[in-house]
Order: C-alpha cells, then sequence, then structure tokens
C-alpha cells in the first residue's frame, strides 16, 4: 500500500501530513489529530455523527478517505468556538436545551452551520432538510430545530 | 478495510495513463457508496483510482443545440442547484434532491449513482426518462449509448476495463414536455428507494394528446427498466383519471419485484402503480401547463 | 426552591457543544491495548474447540482469552445470570462472544480473529418463541425454554364471557426494535495499584461493578466503574456489552485497554425490545362496560434473560390499559429462543400491551356503537377503583380528566368554530 501526501487547511490550520492510501478521514480526525469532537456512529453515512464540513459543505467523514481531501478546507467542531467564545449556534444549543446525550451534537451543529453559511434566512423545511443527514436518537429534534431558528431570529434582529 | 493502493487523476489523460495495463482497479468518485464497501470489505480493490480532481468533468452545460450536458462527477447538489437542470430536467433535479443526506448528495456523484448500478438507484428512472445519452471513454475512443443499455444486473453494468463514464446528455426539455419523479422509501431522508419512477412525455399542444412517454422505474427488477407497454398506452391519448389507472395498473403487471429487506414483492406492485401514476401527473401537469 | 419552576443550562452542555467531552471511544491512555470480540456466526451449536494458538503468534497480539481464562463464574445476568462472559459450550445466538483478542493496534487486533479455529457442532434454532414453548421444541436450555410465567387473576373470567353482550378478540404481533444509541458500546479498563478500573458507556455502573467483581472474583472494592458520558442508551445499556471483558483484559495484561463496538456488532449483540405476541379477549356488556379479559401474553425472550422476567410482568400489570376490568385472567411467558436477546426498552413492556388494549378499546367502540372517547370514559379509572391485581387506587388517578382534555382540545384543532359538539 501506498501512502498519499496531503495538504489541507484544518479549523483554519494548514496541515501537511502523509497518510495510508486506505486512512478514513474521520480516523484521521479523530486519532491521528485527536479532533475527538468528530464522532464515529456508524461508519456507512447513515447518522452524521462525523459530519464535518469540507469546503462549505458537510460531508460525512466516514465516506472519505483522508487522501482524497487534499487542497481543501476542512471545519470540525472544534473550530467553531472555545469556552470564551462560543459560536451563536453552540450558544443557542445550551439555550434552547438542544443538548441531551451529545453524541449527534457536533454534526448537528456544523449540519446547520452549513445552511446558515448558505443561506442565512432558511425557512423551516430547509432548516429540517439540512438537519435530515443527522439522527439524534434521543429525539430531541424540536429544540435542535428551535435553537437553529433563534440563532436566524437573532441574527436578523441584529442586522435590521 | 483492506490495503490499497491510491492514485489521483487531474486530468482524463493521466486517468488513462493511470489505468494502462491495469485491471485490478476501482474508480472513485465521490466514495459515499465505495466507501461503504471497501469499509465492510465487500470490495477489496488492489488499487483505487481518484476521479475526483478532474475539473471538466465536474461542470454541467446548456449546449445550446437543446442539450443538457452533465459531467459524470457532477455532485446531486450541484444537480439540485443548477438553475440548467431546474429548467430543462426538473425530474433528475427531484430525483437527486431525494438521495440520501445532505452530506451524501454534496459528494455523491450522478456517474457514481449511474456506475454503481444499483437497482434501486435514484438518478437513474429520471434520467432514463429524458431520454439519457452517456459517454463511455477509453483511452482511444467514446461510444455513446442510451443509459438503460447500461446494465446488466444488480452491480453489474457494460462499462469495460480501461472505459471510464465521463458525460451524460439529455435533450433539454421544450415547453410542450414534461417529467415528473417519485420515490418510496421508508423514510424521507437516507433511505434506499422501494420503488421509484421516471416519466417523460410530450404532448401535443393543439390536440393535447401525448406524443411521446418514457416511463422507468427503479427496484422493481435487477436493473432499472422501461415499462414500453405502458408508455404505449398513453400514445395518442389525453390524460384522464381512467388511462391513468389502466398505466397503473399495467405498470404493476409488467414489473418482476422481489421480496427484500426494504419491502415485499406484493407491496411493490401496488405502489409502483401509483407513483407512476403521481408521475405521469405531475409530467402531464408541467408539458401541458408550459405549453 | 429557588431552582424550582426556572430553566437551567446543562452543565455538561458545554462541553458537548464544543466537542470536547470525552466519550468513552474518545480517551487514549499510555500503552493502551485494543481488544475485538469473536463472536458466533451461527445461532445455536455446541463448541467443540477453540484454536487460538495462530492468533496469539500473531503480530502485534498481546493475549488472547476464551472461556478459560475466565477466573471465576462465567456468566452474567440482572435478574438470571445465564449469560456467558464467554461461551464455553454452547452458542445461543448470533454474536455470542467466543473469543476476545487484545491486541497493540485495532489492525491486528481484527486481523487475529479471523485466525482463531472454532469447532463447532450445530443444532436446529427455533426463533418463534410461541414454537420455542411446546414441549417438543428443540431446547435451547436443559430445562425446557419457559423462562418464566406470570398469571393474574380476578373474579370470574369464565362468568364473565357467558354474561357479556359483546366479544372482541384478536391476537397482536409487535416486532423487536433495537434502541440504535448513536454512541456505540465502548469502553476503556486499566489497573490502578491493585483496583482495577473500567471507564465505560453504561446505565448501570453498581450492577457492572458487582459482575466485574464476581467474574474476576475480585472483591468489591477493588473494581471500580467509571460511568462515562453515555451517548444515549434507552435501556440498552443496561445490560453487561464491554464491562467484564475489558476488566478482564486489563487485570491480566495490566496494561489499560479500550474495546469499542463497530455498529454492526452494537446491533449484533445488544438486546432489543421484547417482541410480542398477545391473544387478548374482551368481554362488554350492552353499554360497552368492561366486564372481563382474557389474555395471554408471549414474549420472545431471545437467547438470554436480561430484563425479561421484569418486562413480562409490567406488560401483564399493564394489559387492562387504564380501564377497570372486574374479571381478569392474563398468562404471560417469556420464552427462550435463538433470536438476539431481548432487554430493557422504554417502557418495558408497556408500550407492547396499549398496542393491545388500545386497539382491544377502539374495535369494542365499534361494536358498541359509541365514539372511541366514550368508550373510554365510561371504563376508564377512578380515584377508589380497584386494578387488577387488587390495588385500590386510592387517590390520583388522573386518565379521565386527562382524556377530557386532550377531547376539547382535540375538538378545538379539528372544529375551531366549534360546530361539533
Amino acid at each position: 500500500m501506498n501512502k498519499a501526501a496531503i495538504n489541507f487547511v484544518l479549523n483554519g490550520q494548514e496541515k501537511a501530513l502523509e497518510v495510508d492510501a486506505n486512512r478514513r478521514l474521520v480516523d484521521l480526525l479523530r486519532d491521528d489529530l485527536g479532533l475527538t469532537g468528530v464522532k464515529l456512529g456508524c461508519g456507512e453515512g447513515e447518522c452524521g455523527a462525523c459530519t464535518v464540513i469540507i469546503n462549505g459543505q458537510t460531508a460525512n467523514s466516514c465516506l472519505v478517505l483522508a487522501a482524497q481531501v487534499d487542497g481543501t478546507e476542512i471545519i470540525t467542531i472544534e473550530g467553531l468556538g472555545d469556552h470564551d467564545h462560543l459560536h451563536p449556534l453552540q450558544e443557542a444549543f445550551i439555550e434552547e436545551g438542544a443538548v441531551q446525550c451529545g453524541f449527534c451534537t457536533p454534526g448537528m451543529i456544523l449540519s446547520a452551520k452549513a445552511l446558515l453559511d448558505h443561506n442565512p434566512n432558511p425557512g423551516k423545511a430547509e432548516i429540517m432538510d439540512s438537519l435530515s443527514g443527522n439522527l439524534c436518537r434521543c429525539t430531541g429534534y424540536t429544540k435542535i430545530v428551535n435553537a437553529v431558528e433563534n440563532v436566524i431570529r437573532q441574527s436578523n434582529a441584529k442586522g435590521s | 478495510m483492506n490495503t490499497f493502493d491510491y492514485y489521483r487523476a487531474a486530468t482524463l489523460v493521466e486517468a488513462f495513463a493511470l489505468m494502462r495495463d491495469k485491471t485490478n482497479y476501482t474508480l472513485l468518485a465521490g466514495g459515499t457508496d465505495l466507501l461503504v464497501k471497501f469499509n465492510e470489505k465487500i470490495m477489496n480493490p488492489k488499487i483505487v483510482l481518484d476521479l475526483g480532481l478532474i475539473k471538466d468533468m465536474r461542470e454541467i452545460h446548456f449546449e445550446g443545440i437543446g442539450q443538457v450536458t452533465l459531467g459524470a462527477l457532477v455532485t446531486h447538489t450541484q444537480v439540485m442547484e443548477s438553475q440548467i437542470l431546474q429548467k430543462y430536467a426538473p425530474a433528475l433535479v427531484k430525483a437527486s434532491s431525494m438521495v440520501g443526506s445532505p452530506q451524501i448528495r454534496n459528494r455523491g456523484t450522478i456517474g457514481g449513482n449511474i456506475c454503481n448500478a444499483s437497482p434501486a438507484a435514484d438518478t437513474v428512472p429520471a434520467l432514463i426518462a429524458l431520454g439519457a445519452q452517456i459517454e463511455l471513454t477509453n483511452e482511444k475512443q467514446v461510444r455513446v449509448i442510451p443509459l438503460e443499455e447500461l446494465f446488466l444486473g444488480p452491480g453489474r453494468t457494460v462499462l469495460q476495463t480501461g472505459e471510464i463514464l465521463t458525460k451524460i446528455s439529455l435533450k433539454a426539455l421544450k415547453p410542450d414536455q414534461g417529467s415528473g419523479f417519485e420515490k418510496l422509501g421508508k423514510r424521507k431522508a437516507l433511505a434506499i428507494s422501494v420503488v421509484n419512477t421516471g416519466v417523460f412525455i410530450e404532448v401535443d399542444s393543439k390536440t393535447r394528446a401525448i406524443n411521446e412517454a418514457r416511463i422507468a422505474l427503479g427496484s422493481v427488477a435487477p436493473t432499472p427498466i422501461r415499462i414500453k407497454k405502458a408508455e404505449s398506452l398513453l400514445l395518442g391519448k389525453v390524460l384522464s383519471p381512467t388511462l391513468l389507472k389502466d398505466v397503473a395498473s399495467v405498470v404493476a403487471s409488467e414489473i418482476k419485484p422481489i421480496d427484500d429487506i426494504r419491502s415485499k414483492a406484493e407491496y411493490r406492485r401496488d405502489v409502483a402503480g401509483e407513483l407512476v401514476k403521481r408521475a405521469v401527473e405531475e409530467a402531464w401537469n408541467k408539458a401541458s401547463f408550459l405549453g | 426552591m429557588s431552582v424550582v419552576g426556572r430553566s437551567f443550562r446543562r452543565k455538561d452542555a458545554v462541553d458537548k457543544v464544543l466537542g470536547r467531552t470525552l466519550f468513552s471511544a474518545d480517551i487514549k491512555m499510555h500503552g493502551m491495548l485494543e481488544a475485538k470480540i469473536l463472536r458466533s456466526q451461527v445461532p445455536h451449536a455446541l463448541v467443540k474447540k477453540i484454536e487460538t494458538q495462530t492468533a496469539q503468534d500473531f503480530p502485534g497480539v498481546v493475549a488472547v482469552f476464551t472461556a478459560e481464562d475466565i477466573p471465576a463464574s462465567n456468566s452474567h445476568g440482572i435478574i438470571i445470570k445465564d449469560e456467558p462472559v464467554l461461551v464455553k459450550d454452547k452458542i445461543r445466538k448470533i454474536g455470542d462472544p467466543l473469543a476476545l483478542v487484545v491486541a497493540e493496534t485495532e489492525e491486528s487486533a481484527s486481523q487475529a480473529l479471523e485466525a482463531i479455529k472454532v469447532e463447532l457442532e450445530l443444532l436446529p434454532a427455533v426463533f418463534d418463541p410461541e414454537i420455542a414453548m411446546k414441549p417438543d421444541s428443540v431446547a435451547i436450555y436443559p430445562n425446557g425454554n419457559i423462562l418464566e410465567r406470570r398469571k393474574i387473576r380476578k373474579g370470574d373470567v369464565v362468568e364473565a364471557f357467558k354474561q357479556a353482550e359483546f366479544v372482541v378478540e384478536n391476537k397482536y404481533c409487535t416486532q423487536m426494535a433495537e434502541h440504535a444509541y448513536i454512541e456505540p458500546e465502548a469502553g476503556i479498563a486499566y489497573v490502578d495499584g491493585e483496583n482495577v478500573v473500567v471507564h465505560v458507556s453504561t446505565q448501570n455502573p453498581h450492577f457492572d461493578r458487582k459482575e466485574v467483581a464476581r467474574n474476576l472474583s475480585l472483591p468489591l472494592n477493588k473494581v471500580r466503574i467509571i460511568q462515562a458520558p453515555t451517548g444515549g442508551a434507552f435501556g440498552g445499556k443496561l445490560d453487561i456489552s464491554v464491562q467484564v471483558l475489558l476488566a478482564l483484559a486489563a487485570f491480566k495484561t495490566k496494561r489499560p485497554v479500550r474495546l469499542v463496538y463497530s455498529r454492526k456488532e452494537s446491533i449484533l449483540a445488544s438486546t432489543k425490545r421484547h417482541p410480542f405476541v398477545i391473544y387478548y379477549k374482551t368481554a362488554a356488556d350492552q353499554y360497552g362496560r368492561l366486564l372481563g379479559i382474557e389474555a395471554t401474553i408471549i414474549a420472545d425472550g431471545g437467547a438470554y434473560a436480561s430484563y425479561g422476567p421484569a418486562t413480562i410482568t409490567r406488560a401483564a400489570v399493564h394489559l387492562t390499559g387504564p380501564y377497570e376490568v372486574p374479571n381478569v385472567k392474563i398468562d404471560a411467558y417469556i420464552v427462550y429462543t435463538n433470536n438476539p436477546t431481548a432487554g430493557a426498552m422504554r417502557g418495558f413492556g408497556a408500550p407492547q400491551a396499549a398496542f393491545a388494549y388500545e386497539q382491544q378499546m377502539d374495535l369494542l367502540a365499534e361494536r358498541v356503537g359509541m365514539s372511541p372517547f366514550e368508550i373510554r370514559m365510561l371504563n376508564a379509572l377512578k380515584n377508589g377503583s380497584v386494578t387488577a391485581t387488587d390495588q385500590v387506587l386510592n387517590s390520583g388517578v388522573g386518565i379521565s380528566q386527562t382524556l377530557e382534555q386532550a377531547y376539547a382540545t382535540a375538538q378545538q384543532i379539528i372544529f375551531p368554530g366549534g360546530l361539533r359538539p
């Protein structure tokens, strides 16, 4: 098996790595780079727990080879905020009680972020569609959608 | 996942050079189907050739001669957002919008959806209904075949060693033409189709009789299929509830679905008829009201 | 009282939205080994021999454990200790654990698994509890496949059916269900001085501790279970998953050991909601008042008991629903089959019962010519009602008020103009 040389920007930092040809992006992020906010829930693109943003679009990092991300820009949950500076979506998820077991939370927040980056004023149907690749088995969907709606409401209030 | 060598081609020429003299390679587009198979060791390639960087295979064009072309690496998200396709191939846009999830649609490609050769592939019945022709290219030549002739069985196609599906072309819909797509899955997202169907019709703007029709279904046979008997039933007639009912029952009797984990043959028969009915209505409404 | 009636931010939420919460699979320790379980691919068989030498010699492999390596009792279970930590002689379901490989990397462990040779004598299997409970069925256990029976007797059911104006009789079947918590089972164990510590995704740390101590023959105070942040459970993480095997591996190798299930393994190995078959017969008088019910529940317990005996108790006592029934005869059986083990899952037998009794009420209403609402109001439990198990409900019975409120709300939604009464 050969190795692939990859260069990419991860949460704003440039990375130059050599990866095994058969390494999945999720394993690269979690095991080699310690970004365990990327969760592995199913390994086949059904649950969305491993969602990351690649070049502005969400992807299941379990369905991407690490070698494929050469030249891309990747955002994981670790790139969104920190204790002192929560991203508005992170703040809204806490405030709305949209976090239960927390295993789906990073993926949910990233899917919501990709939506809002693309369309700052989506309707409820668009929010739900954008989250349709992320499962929450605690079934806290209502509060998750409320949290996203709150962010939109607040940013509209600020804008006007 | 077993080990393999990974190569990435930036151009088609590079891809063919890498493929030369090799047989045990797998072409990688978006990877949303293949990674599952690699990981489960259902597929164990020795060489993975990533086509993902070939830029001109990622484009959608309106050719100006009433023809729309899509590179095989166009993603479902690109299809959904394309104004060209929204206008000229709405059934395909609808089919792509119902594939998997946003994450899958962002990476999954039309070419991958086709070459995966799943009987349940959502874009395929839409593309067949829209009269898609595909280009199979090797180092020396290009052959063009109707999409429906690609499939031999689940996971099997006429694609030969050394060939790449490079391009899909469609005739852009005219105002007197319409298309429709319907899918039934167990859930709205991330559901492999129990049955799906794509429909194309052309309506005579004066008599309102149907001039041309194509009805394609997925998940009801080893490959996506056209139901020509149902198509010919529509020809020369104006759409009516009776005609729709007849079309539905012909569809139900012509298909040969099986029982599997997603559904029973009997249920598929019932649902196939109903879905075709809805897709024909959708196509009719678009055609006749535009015309 | 300053907190009552106010919303608070969850303490754990900040780390969770930041992706900083460490679930079991996120923890790495210095010198950590990875473990993988060899699982049965057949539902019913006798184990003749497990050959592990080849796997043991595999590069990177530190140890391979089988039933022989378990220091004390090779069994666990919340009610009945019938589930082996590692199968010694008999496989009872697909997914039964046969051996544990501990290696330097996950990959070595996985590859070594394939090098273990298992000799089996296949046995016919039984997947239908109604067949499994017959005396001539394939025997999964020496004393027959009926694990336990619960019965409720009240009044005179024979007389009730004689008096009945209406009788509704049906068979109800409910399906197996997987909890599918988003976080698959995972844990990491290590030895700390004289103690073995297991950091695990679980709902039941105290039970885990007792089982680890029993199986490893350790005093309780030498076993420490730490419940890691747990990514969903819904009853499915009440039983033993990785706890004992991890403790065993850490204890024997003296190194930290991690074990993380794949989704496939999680679905294969974990408990499910009990599938039920319910034969349900309801008697009512000419006004729709319930006179009696006669019912049999057959719960598919799968290969091991888990919470099955408790589940049928709950199902049996719930089978009359929130309705007053003067004459009751209920028999509930939990039956072993070669299916996946059924265990606790949200509601614990009560949802299956509700599916049956509420359908019966609707069908009865239709027969009597009443609305589904009226028949429920007529029969609903009240303060002072006596249940099927003779409990007097002295106070706090709110079903009638609840029904009335639900009815009024539904009316407002369906007929906002107030056209219908």
